[in-house]
């Protein structure tokens, strides 16, 4: 499970590698989305511009991610497909969490 | 939005061999696969590849298999036992899907869930349940029947950019994988 790690200004942008987050690649997202929590602080922006599948395996991983940063760090979501996006909308979980069109450009802290 | 680049890893099941049939017309695609996650994404692979040759809108094919995956993963993980026999059978007829799904894996106890969403108003948000909902939400004429030691699941999924579209009889792709990945 590929997922590239980008911190700018104490938040970061996770990039999602892989096309599917399915039944047989979930855990595998857990595992490396619980290291990259690790290895980082602040809130975390999935990117998943490259995702064009995600079922309920998929989602229940995400929002696993999100009770794992939770309370104190955020998980947002960006760049969705249309596929993918059809899923949170029909659990209704697009109200839960917060959805970019694009990734939202962090500021650069001055010095 | 660009489509994606990238392709998880693809099991052999899901090569796309050259589709039976003429031109753009839906055959018959008929699956049988040993019971697992990577195979059950092989399974999804070669159907969704079937259906774009079709020439099925992106939103229809997207259904079809977000249904397809939820029935599957719910064989997998409640029906079948690892390396349990999965048949799979899907035809378009005038602007639906109809789907089989048959398992040779434990009978399934009491009746097809109703999909009721599981409720995000508590304080733990759950990581399940979203699955039924999204079957009932996406599927029609849901049917289970216990034959001969078989589960077999019967489902429709409107196909409304397939209208046209039937499966002739004589275009039938056939693949079978008997040793799992």
């Amino acid at each position: 499970m590929r997922i590239i790690i980008e911190t700018v200004g104490g938040r970061s942008v996770a990039r999602i590698e892989e096309n599917r987050i399915d039944a047989a690649a979930a855990i595998q997202f857990k595992d490396r989305m619980r290291e990259i929590a690790q290895a980082t602080t602040g809130d975390i922006i999935l990117d998943m511009s490259n995702v064009g599948f995600l079922d309920s395996s998929g989602l229940g991983a995400v929002v696993a991610v999100m009770k794992v940063l939770a309370p104190n760090r955020r998980l947002e979501l960006a760049e969705l497909t249309p596929t993918v996006a059809r899923v949170f909308r029909l659990t209704r979980l697009d109200g839960i969490f917060t959805i970019h069109d694009t990734i939202p450009v962090a500021k650069r802290h001055a010095g | 939005m660009t489509p994606s680049r990238l392709q998880s890893a693809m099991p052999d099941s899901a090569r796309t061999l050259a589709p039976a049939g003429s031109g753009r017309r839906a055959p018959l695609v008929a699956l049988r696969f040993p019971a697992s996650p990577t195979e059950v994404r092989g399974a999804l692979m070669r159907l969704a590849a079937e259906w774009e040759v079709a020439g099925l809108a992106e939103e229809d094919r997207g259904n079809a298999e977000l249904v397809l995956a939820e029935v599957l993963n719910n064989v997998v993980e409640h029906a079948c036992k690892p390396g349990g026999a999965i048949a799979v059978s899907a035809r378009l007829k005038a602007g639906t899907l109809a789907v089989t799904v048959c398992d040779g894996g434990v009978e399934m106890p009491g009746t097809l869930p109703d999909g009721t969403p599981p409720s995000l108003d508590g304080a733990d948000l759950p990581e399940g349940g979203y699955g039924w909902h999204l079957i009932r939400t996406l599927a029609s004429n849901l049917s289970y029947q216990r034959i001969s030691g078989w589960n077999c699941l019967y489902f429709q999924v409107p196909m409304p950019s397939a209208a046209e579209q039937s499966t002739p009889v004589e275009g039938i792709v056939s693949i079978e994988r008997t040793k799992p990945e």
